[in-house]
Formats: C-alpha cells, sequence, structure tokens
C-alpha cells in the first residue's frame, strides 16, 4: 500500500513563507485562506530568547477526525492517504471544522476579492471556476499533481512534476514527500534516522506529516 | 513556440471522479529572474487561457537543478511578478498633469494622452536641455536595469551623454560601503561568502539567511553561524549563537578580535600575509610605504639577505612580517607591526565596555573563528590545490554604511586577511579577477596591489552630488546619492554647484522612500521643473511627475542575460538566460526599450544609442546594430541570442529552452586568488596606503579651495575605534532604530502585492514597530498600542509589536514600507524609519560616502 506523507526539517526552515505563497497560487487562494501556514513563535526572555518556525499543512491523518463526522461523505480518504473533500458533496456543515484538532480546514463562505472595489483580477477569475463557495477545502498535498505525475510514470517525492508544490519550492529544501509505507522512501529514511515527530500525537489521529530538527 | 508540457488542467481541491476540462492554452514557459544580487534564477511560469498562474522553479533542462543558483527552489518573490500583471491599479496610458501644484498629497489631475504627444513633450524637453548640457537631467532607476535588466535603459542613458547620477541603489537602502572595498580588494562589484564550501560565520548586523536568495538559504543552512544583532532577526534565530550588541558599536567588536588573534592567539597565516597582503611593505614615519629612491617601488625587509628590497625583487628571501628596521637612516616598521601596535589598545575588556558583548565571549568566537580556519590546510579541486579557510564575516548594511563605514569594512576584511581567508575556498570571495559587466576586475597597479580607482579632485564639481569632490572612492558604481537631495535644498554655503537639473527622468525606482528624510527629498524633487515617471503603477515620485510613462511588467517583456561576473560565492554556472513575455501586456503599454528607442530617435541620437547598444550588450558582426536605423526589441534580443552563441542559436531556440548553461570550473570559482599567485598581486590590506594618500590629497585640494566643513581625518591606513555619531544626539531620544531588508520584499518592490502582504503577516513583527516587551511595560506600552516615534527631524506614528528579541535600547523598523501613494502599499499603513532619517554631511562617512542609517528617537504613547 502507499500512505503519502511529508517532513518538515524545522532546522532549514527559515520562515521565507516561500511555500504559503506557493500554496496560494498553486491553488489560487482566496484572501484569508491559507492551506499552508508557518508558525513563528518566540520563546523566552530577553536575552535568552529564541524564534521557532513550524510550517504546518493539514496532516492527512491515518485515523482522521474529519472523515469520522463527515455526514455526506464528501470528506474521504483515498487509498494512498490523502484527505480530500469533494466539493460537490460538501453541504458546508463544518462538523469536520470543529473535529480537526490541527484547525487545517477553512470555510469558503462567499467570494472574497483582494481589491474590493476594483473588480475581479484574472487570477480570481481562474480561482472562481475552480474553488466553489459555500464548502469546505483544505491542503489536498497537492493530489492532482500527483495524480498527473502518476500518469506519466513520476515518482511523487522524487520527480518535480509529482510533486506538491510547498515541497518541489521551498528554498531550503526543508519539505519532503513521499511513501510513509515504503520503509527505503526518503521520507521514511528521515523519520526513522532523525526520530521524526507528529504534531500533538495525543489526538490519536495519526498524522502523516512529521517533523525533525 | 512553447513546449506544450501540460496538456490538461488540474481538478482543484481533491475532486473526486470529475471529467477535467481541457484548456485551449496551457503552458509552461522558461524565463529568468535577477532581483536579488544571488540571482540569476531559472523560473518557468504557467499560463492558462491567457492567464499567468503560477511559477517554479525551472528543471526542464539538464543541468538546471544542479548547477544553477536556485537549482529548481524559489524564493516568494517572484510570485509578486504574477500578482504585479494583474494588479488593478497599474498605469495603462501615458498621462500628464494638469495641476501644476505638486505634492504627495495633491490630485495632479491626470489626463491621458498619445505615445506620440507623451514622447514628443519628454524629447523636445530633453533635447533643448541637453544641447545646453546632458547633465541638466537628473535620473534614477532600479537595479534591475543596471544588471542589464533593464533592456536597453542602460544604453539610453550613457548614450545621452553625463546626466546626473542620483542612482537608486546609492540610497540609505544599498551597501554601497561594500561595493569600494570589494572593487578596491577583489575588482568585484561586492563580495560574500564562498556559500558553498563556507563552515563559520560571523554575521554582523546582516538578515543574510532569508535575503540570501534561494543559493543563500541552501547553502547558509550548512555553516556555523555568529550572528550580531541588536535583533533577533530570522537569520539570529536560525544561528547557533545570538549576539545582541548595542547598535552602532560593531567596530569595538572586530577591534577586538583582530587584537585577540594577534596578540593573545597568536595564531596567523604568516604565508599569506606574507606573500598575498601589504603586511611586509616598509611603512615609514610620515605613514606611507617607504619606497626605492630610484624605481619608487615599495620596499620589503628580505630577512635572508637582511636588507630592504622592492616588493618584487627576484628571489627574495622570507619576508619579515614584524619589526623595526632602519632604511637609508629612517626608521621604518612592517604594515603587520604597526597594525599589531594599533590593536593592542582594543582589548576584549574595553571592546565589552562598548559593544556590551562579554569579553569572554568574544575570546572565545576569536578561537573559534581561528580554529574553523583551518591555517595552513590545502584542498584538492580537480585536481589544483587550493588554500581551505572556511570561515567569513558578513557585515550588514547598518555596519557597511554610515558613519564610519570604512573603519567596519576595513576591520571585516583584516579579520579574514589574518586567517587567510580571502578568496580562499569557503573564505570570502569576490569573484572578479578580470573585469565584466561591471566589476573592475583586478588590474595590477604600480605598487604591487590591485589599481585602486577613485574620482580626481574636480572643482567645481560637476554633478549635484558633487562626489568629485568630497567621496572620490565613490567613483565606484554611483554616488552618495542623498548628498543630491542635500545639495538640492540646502547645500553647505559656498559650495559652487553646476546649474539646477532641469529635468528628472525616473525608471521604476523610489528616491522618496529608499533616501532619508522623505519631506526634504520631496521638496527637492519638487524644485525639478520638469519630471518623467516611466512607472507601471501610481507610486510617490510618479504623484509628483508631469508626464507618466507606463511600462511592461517582468513577466510582459524580453531580456537576455549573460552573467558572466561574481563567481564564487555560490554561483556555480555560466550562461546565457533569457526573460521572455509570459502574458500579453495591457495595450497601451510599452516596453522600456520602446520608450527609450523613441526618445533617443527623437532627441536625435540615435547613432550613438546604437552603439552603446552594441558595446553594452556585446553584440558583434554580422548581428550590429546599424548605427542609424530604428530597432524593435525583440529584434535586438535575436540579436543578442545569436551574437552570443556565434549564430548557433536564435531568440526561437531561447524561448523554447529558456537558456543555457554551464558548470564553471574549479579555475573560475577561485580565479582570483589563482590570477593574484600567478601575477605575483597582494591585497591591499591591512595597510591601506592608498586611502591615506587620497584623503591628504584630498585634504590639501580642499583647503585650496578654501572648504574647511568636510573632514578626511578617516582616510587612514588601519582602523580605529571612533565613538559612535549618534553618541552625539540628546539623551532624551533615548532608542535606537535598526531596519532589515525582509527577504520576501527586498528588491522586488512587492509591497503592492496584496496577496504577498497578506501572507506575509504572518512573521510577527515584520510591519510593527517592535520594541523589547519589557522595556514597553516599564514606559506602560502594550502590544497593538499606537505610538509617535520622534526622531530630531520629525516623527511618525504606529503600532507597537512587542518581542524579548531584541534589545531592551533598540527599536526594529522593516525598510521597504512608509508608502502614502503607491495603491495597496499604503493601505498597509506601515512605517518606514527612513521618513524620519536626518541626512546631512555630517551623518555621511567621510571615505565610503554611505548615509547614516541606525538612528536614535524617543517613544511616547499616541
Ligand atoms: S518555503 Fe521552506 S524555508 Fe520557506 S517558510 Fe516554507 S518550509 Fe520554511
Ligand atoms: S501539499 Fe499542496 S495543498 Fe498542501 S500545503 Fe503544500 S502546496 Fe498546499
Ligand atoms: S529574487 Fe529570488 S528568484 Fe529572483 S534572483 Fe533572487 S533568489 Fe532568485
Amino acid at each position: 500500500m502507499t500512505r503519502y506523507g511529508m517532513v518538515l526539517d524545522l532546522n532549514k526552515c527559515v520562515a521565507c513563507l516561500g511555500c504559503m505563497v506557493s500554496c496560494k497560487m498553486e491553488h489560487l487562494l482566496p484572501p484569508g485562506m491559507s492551506w499552508c501556514r508557518v508558525l513563528v513563535k518566540e520563546q523566552g526572555t530577553y536575552p535568552s530568547v529564541g524564534k521557532t518556525f513550524q510550517p504546518i499543512v493539514c496532516n492527512h491523518c491515518k485515523d482522521a477526525a474529519c472523515v469520522q463526522v463527515c455526514p455526506t461523505g464528501a470528506t474521504n480518504k483515498r487509498e494512498d492517504g490523502i484527505v480530500v473533500v469533494d466539493y460537490d458533496k460538501c453541504v458546508g456543515c463544518r462538523y469536520c471544522m470543529m473535529a480537526c484538532p490541527y484547525g487545517a480546514r477553512y470555510f469558503n463562505a462567499k467570494r472574497e476579492r483582494y481589491f474590493p472595489g476594483k473588480g475581479v483580477t484574472p487570477l480570481e477569475e481562474a480561482s472562481d471556476k475552480e474553488l466553489q463557495t459555500g464548502v469546505v477545502m483544505k491542503c489536498t498535498f497537492c493530489v492532482e499533481k500527483i495524480e498527473e505525475g502518476l500518469k506519466k510514470g513520476l515518482k511523487p517525492g522524487v520527480d518535480k512534476a509529482a510533486t506538491p508544490s510547498c515541497v518541489a519550492n521551498c528554498m531550503t529544501k526543508a519539505r519532503y514527500f513521499g511513501d510513509l509505507d515504503d520503509p527505503e522512501s526518503e521520507v521514511s529514511q528521515l523519520i526513522r534516522s532523525n526520530r521524526g515527530r507528529q504534531l500533538h500525537p495525543e489526538q490519536g489521529t495519526d498524522p502523516s506529516v512529521y517533523y525533525i530538527g | 513556440m512553447v513546449k506544450q508540457i501540460v496538456n490538461e488542467t488540474k481538478g482543484k481541491g481533491g475532486k473526486t471522479g470529475k471529467a477535467i476540462e481541457k484548456k485551449k492554452d496551457d503552458v509552461w514557459i522558461p524565463t529568468c529572474c535577477w532581483f536579488c544580487v544571488m540571482g540569476p534564477c531559472l523560473h518557468r511560469y504557467h499560463r492558462v487561457d491567457g492567464t499567468v498562474i503560477n511559477v517554479e522553479g525551472n528543471t526542464s533542462e539538464p543541468g538546471f537543478d544542479e548547477w544553477t543558483r536556485n537549482q529548481g527552489r524559489l524564493c516568494p518573490k517572484p510570485f509578486g511578478l504574477i500578482e504585479k500583471v494583474y494588479n488593478p491599479y497599474r498605469v495603462k496610458s501615458p498621462l500628464k498633469r494638469t495641476n501644476p501644484e505638486k505634492g504627495l498629497d495633491v490630485d495632479p489631475g491626470w489626463v491621458e494622452i498619445s505615445w506620440d504627444e507623451a514622447l514628443d513633450t519628454v524629447a523636445k524637453r530633453f533635447k533643448e536641455i541637453r544641447a545646453k548640457d546632458p547633465r541638466g537631467v537628473c535620473s534614477t532607476f532600479h537595479s534591475v536595469a543596471q544588471m542589464g535588466m533593464g533592456g536597453t535603459w542602460e544604453a539610453f542613458y550613457i548614450a545621452f551623454g553625463p546626466m546626473q547620477d542620483v542612482r537608486g541603489g546609492s540610497g540609505m537602502r544599498c551597501g554601497l560601503g561594500v561595493h569600494m572595498f570589494a572593487n578596491t580588494i577583489h575588482g568585484a562589484f561586492r563580495c560574500s561568502p564562498d556559500t558553498n564550501n563556507t563552515k563559520y560565520l560571523l554575521i554582523l548586523g546582516s538578515n543574510v539567511v532569508p535575503s540570501g536568495g534561494v543559493c543563500g538559504n541552501l547553502n547558509y543552512a550548512k555553516a556555523k553561524k555568529i550572528v550580531v544583532d541588536p535583533m533577533l532577526s530570522l537569520t539570529a534565530a536560525k544561528a547557533d549563537e545570538w549576539l545582541p550588541i548595542k547598535p552602532g558599536t560593531d567596530i569595538a567588536l572586530m577591534l577586538a578580535l583582530i587584537h585577540i588573534i594577534i596578540h593573545e592567539l597568536g595564531t596567523l597565516d604568516e604565508e599569506f600575509l606574507k606573500n598575498l597582503t601589504n603586511s611586509s611593505y616598509l611603512v615609514g614615519a610620515d605613514g606611507h610605504f617607504i619606497r626605492d629612491k630610484s624605481s619608487g617601488k615599495p620596499l620589503v625587509w628580505d630577512t635572508a639577505a637582511g636588507v630592504a628590497r622592492e616588493f618584487n625583487a627576484p628571489d627574495l628571501g622570507d619576508l619579515a612580517l614584524e619589526g623595526i628596521y632602519t632604511v637609508d637612516d629612517q626608521e621604518c616598521k612592517t604594515a603587520f607591526q604597526l597594525l599589531k601596535e594599533q590593536m593592542k589598545q582594543y582589548t576584549p575588556e574595553w571592546a565589552t565596555e562598548i559593544c556590551e558583548i562579554p569579553a569572554a565571549t568574544i575570546r572565545r568566537i576569536a578561537k573559534e573563528f581561528v580554529d574553523n580556519a583551518q591555517i595552513g590546510s590545502t584542498i584538492r579541486l580537480d585536481g589544483i590545490d587550493l588554500p581551505y579557510r572556511p570561515v567569513d564575516v558578513i557585515i550588514g548594511r547598518p555596519v557597511e554604511a554610515g558613519v564610519h563605514s570604512y573603519q567596519n569594512i576595513l576591520a571585516q576584511h583584516i579579520l579574514v586577511s589574518l586567517v587567510g581567508a580571502l578568496e580562499s575556498v569557503g573564505g570570502h570571495m569576490g569573484g572578479c579577477a578580470h573585469p565584466t559587466y561591471y566589476d573592475h576586475g583586478i588590474k595590477p597597479g604600480a605598487d604591487g596591489m590591485p589599481q585602486p580607482i577613485y574620482h580626481e579632485f574636480t572643482w567645481p564639481p560637476t554633478c549635484w552630488s558633487g562626489c568629485e569632490a568630497f567621496v572620490p572612492f565613490t567613483k565606484i558604481f554611483g554616488h552618495a546619492a542623498h548628498l543630491f537631495w542635500i545639495n538640492m535644498t540646502n547645500p553647505p554655503p559656498g559650495l559652487p554647484l553646476p546649474p539646477p537639473p532641469q529635468a528628472y527622468l525616473r525608471f521604476r525606482n523610489n528616491a522618496i522612500h529608499s533616501v532619508g528624510e522623505t519631506e526634504m527629498v520631496v521638496s527637492a524633487m519638487k524644485k525639478i521643473p520638469f519630471i518623467v515617471s516611466i512607472s507601471y503603477t501610481y507610486d510617490e515620485v510618479t504623484q509628483l511627475a508631469d508626464i507618466v510613462l507606463p511600462d511592461y511588467t517582468e513577466l510582459e517583456r524580453y531580456d537576455v542575460l549573460s552573467p558572466d561576473y561574481r563567481l564564487g560565492s555560490g554561483r556555480r554556472f555560466r550562461g546565457i538566460l533569457l526573460r521572455q513575455p509570459i502574458v500579453e501586456p495591457p495595450p497601451n503599454n510599452r516596453d522600456i526599450s520602446y520608450i527609450v528607442t523613441e526618445l533617443a530617435d527623437r532627441i536625435g541620437f540615435l547613432d550613438t544609442y546604437n552603439n552603446m547598444i552594441n558595446i553594452r550588450f556585446n553584440i558583434t558582426d554580422p548581428y550590429k546594430l546599424e548605427l542609424n536605423k530604428k530597432y524593435e526589441w525583440v529584434d535586438i534580443v535575436d540579436r543578442m541570442c545569436k551574437s552570443l552563441t556565434k549564430g548557433e542559436h536564435d531568440l526561437e531556440w531561447f524561448k523554447e529552452h529558456g537558456a543555457i548553461i554551464t558548470p564553471t570550473t574549479t579555475e573560475d570559482q577561485y580565479n582570483v586568488h589563482l590570477h593574484m599567485v600567478k601575477e605575483k598581486i597582494r591585497y591591499p590590506v591591512p595597510y591601506m596606503d592608498v586611502v591615506k594618500t587620497v584623503g591628504e590629497n584630498l585634504q590639501a585640494n580642499l583647503a585650496k579651495v578654501g572648504v574647511d566643513w568636510w573632514s578626511t581625518k578617516e582616510y587612514v591606513a588601519l582602523p580605529s575605534y571612533l565613538p559612535s555619531v549618534l553618541d552625539t544626539v540628546p539623551k532624551e531620544y533615548d532608542f535606537y532604530v535598526t531596519t532589515s531588508r525582509l527577504p520576501q520584499y527586498s528588491n522586488a518592490s512587492n509591497n503592492d502585492c496584496a496577496l504577498h502582504n497578506e501572507v506575509m503577516q504572518q512573521v510577527p513583527g515584520q510591519y510593527e514597530v517592535l520594541m523589547n516587551a519589557g522595556a514597553a511595560r516599564e514606559r506602560g506600552i502594550k502590544e497593538g498600542d499606537e505610538v509617535w516615534i520622534e526622531s530630531p527631524i520629525g516623527r511618525i506614528k504606529g503600532a507597537v509589536g512587542l518581542s524579548e528579541g531584541i534589545r531592551p535600547d533598540t527599536l526594529f523598523m522593516a525598510g521597504q514600507f512608509g508608502q502614502s501613494v503607491t495603491p495597496v502599499a499604503k493601505d498597509l499603513a506601515k512605517l518606514s524609519v527612513n521618513a524620519i532619517t536626518p541626512i546631512s554631511y555630517e551623518w555621511t562617512d567621510q571615505v565610503t560616502g554611505t548615509m547614516q542609517s541606525t538612528i536614535k528617537v524617543k517613544v511616547y504613547k499616541a
């Protein structure tokens, strides 16, 4: 079986936020919505103080709370472990948003514009074609990119054209993608050799996103 | 023809089992970016049905992911270029003002005019001015135009005749100081670590990690980093150690490090110092090199022969590094001896009182620096043995620009020289032995060191910045631009200036925000009777313009570049790269090259302009432009492609493939070191005799013309501690302000990109006035409170952000905001310290001509 997952190296991330912009452009996300985020936190008091940068995305949990509560089956888990939302089935009840322990989901209530009063930009027109309103959305692991890549015989996480945008573009190579079920994949090896950690394991959702560093 | 890479579009949101709508136009188009000095990077943009919707690092050709700067990766800036294309506030027609009253808050009363009317109006005015003196036009432009990425702009600018040069890059937001020394020492535009190989970096006041482009990011991660900065910058956050130094005292730290290395550790790269620097040159009582009476060549002490000999005498024995000698009955010392004596006083205990870094820490850092330098080690790369010294000192703008910046830059270079890390593997690189597009290269001068470049004293000065008369070393790369604006408003008494500029031609930069003392710059600009703004948006300079000429964005136009400069520093390729249009431009906008070609033609210097295009772009026969014919830019681009590839590839080929890239060799990477050894040239450190000499001549010349208000006392051969100019500010101004470039904004003017701004708000403290939480508590200031920030020249109001990661006596304000007119950017309503940064002669470094960037303010609740 395949279980896609991501590894984020906290040592390497410099909070350039390239992944956030990258994700927003890849999916033409409207104002106020970022499927990918980087949390910048300060710890300590002057002068013993540090800053950490933690990229977060949907964890594509193995035991996903969102999937369990979705009444219509719109949120579902694919065989390859990717949790997706079928917008056509989503009724916008937002139970999934309450259930997700990671705050990874967003409700696209209505069309928001970047330049209020200045019309709709061609980018927003393109976005309108892709993103429905009244539904819940979130990080998809760029599933379309993966599928297209697979069709061409490419390997997600190895070949750029089959790899999520935020991973492929990250300028410090802090992000990795691949098959967690394959012990030889780069992600599996990184998790093993760096004692990869999941976010809030106590929630029991078994995330497919691991942190190292 | 663009390669069809993807034929069908992607469904979004993980829709399952839905038929995917086929798109007519769905292509990835290769192009390149050079929005920062760490570029160029290779990118490709995704266009669907005529709309550009995405960008990624381009790895579509062999080698692109391996040798290029960005290795298939992306920094956040190129996304902004997509946003700019669709910015609804773009200027979409030539404009002329109808309201003669000018001001940032005064409606210019724009009316749309035809291109013919706009170009004829400009050409007529410029022709009249040029006939009298081309200096009647002054000009500023964005640094991309300087990097050969502004079409034929530069050819126009040069061929017009010498305009008043008020170049954008030389204002506050540029490290002009380092450009001067990069050239004097390395022959290059700037110097930085050998990013691929460095292991230990001492970083002073630079946010280089996120700002260093993709290449910097990929490589700096591997090095141990000690960051010395009043604020816990993103770079400091990623460092192994953060040392919150008192602002403006970096020189004390560097001098103490030199002291420890020479006087306490005594671990020096003696071979390097003797053979590749001027350490062994003998210096007389007058502070200048002792010279051979007949040949005039500087002398060194040959310990084997026991006599002084010419520095390049054949069969020189071992040279004396230290010592006091007698030559022709005159007592003299080696340059190194003088350095040693001068550094004696700068103990770590002395430094700690000034810079507030504990003496023990300074000692430890000095030891780590020396240990990591691995003095004496070599590395064999491709069969060539090279010195391996993987350490460097990086200085940021607050250190390399501002009063005493010359002392800082010199101390920095002496530090790396002591361990032999100049142009070594892993060391401090300029990388340009030979002249390139804008590096001067290293030409051996008479004294066995690179030929220095500086202005001959010119009186009266021919330009309004007066640089030829006051700051001779600014001949390298532009001017002390802020002096231009001072002289326009409040010139020093008795300064004979040329007739005032009659027109101002501006291409894309923003002098109103990139200098200082915003109100003064605005009032100076308003004095110029005719302002032409080539701009894509309605920004502050445009607001003061008489004629506006709207140009194309970077995704609508061509450029060809063949970066053959600054090898080392992480760039491991040569190549020819194409920037090409991804989308159609708005119908009534024009490319910069069209605009200046039309102006050159209408003004009447098409021949010199075409000639300059041939020269600047290196277009050779049979592709050369005929001198009296008007060419379209796309035709010139095609000629460049053919000329650069000796006829092998034309524009169509480049449009498909994007670039030709070849990896550099080890000889390329370490060309300066190999060149110095082969030609027996020495780096002009530690003893800057040339600076001392230029300073003495300057002093004599200024005395002759009766100028007593411009001091030359900082033209010294060895660095010394001079108290910060900020110590002279009254005590009530009790906060320092430091600033920094933000990686997402620097060089790219992305602050008018709405999506970009939305994302960047994620990093706390980038937008606010950042204040130490404890210091705020003491003053009853809470997170988000509105405060006044007041400097001796004015005050600005903004919201406070609190942080533990900043010294209690320091505020931080990012450098790229504060716009009051530029659409979108102005809605950020963020502050820029430039507005209240005083600019004056006193606050200008005497040697580098850079303006003071760290200032002092007081803060109180609004
Ligand atoms: S792109 Fe990479 S380095 Fe930049 S913020 Fe995202 S994870 Fe961090
Ligand atoms: S995997 Fe794709 S959808 Fe998820 S955060 Fe990254 S770019 Fe966005
Ligand atoms: S701005 Fe970014 S993409 Fe452009 S050259 Fe610099 S690092 Fe490369």
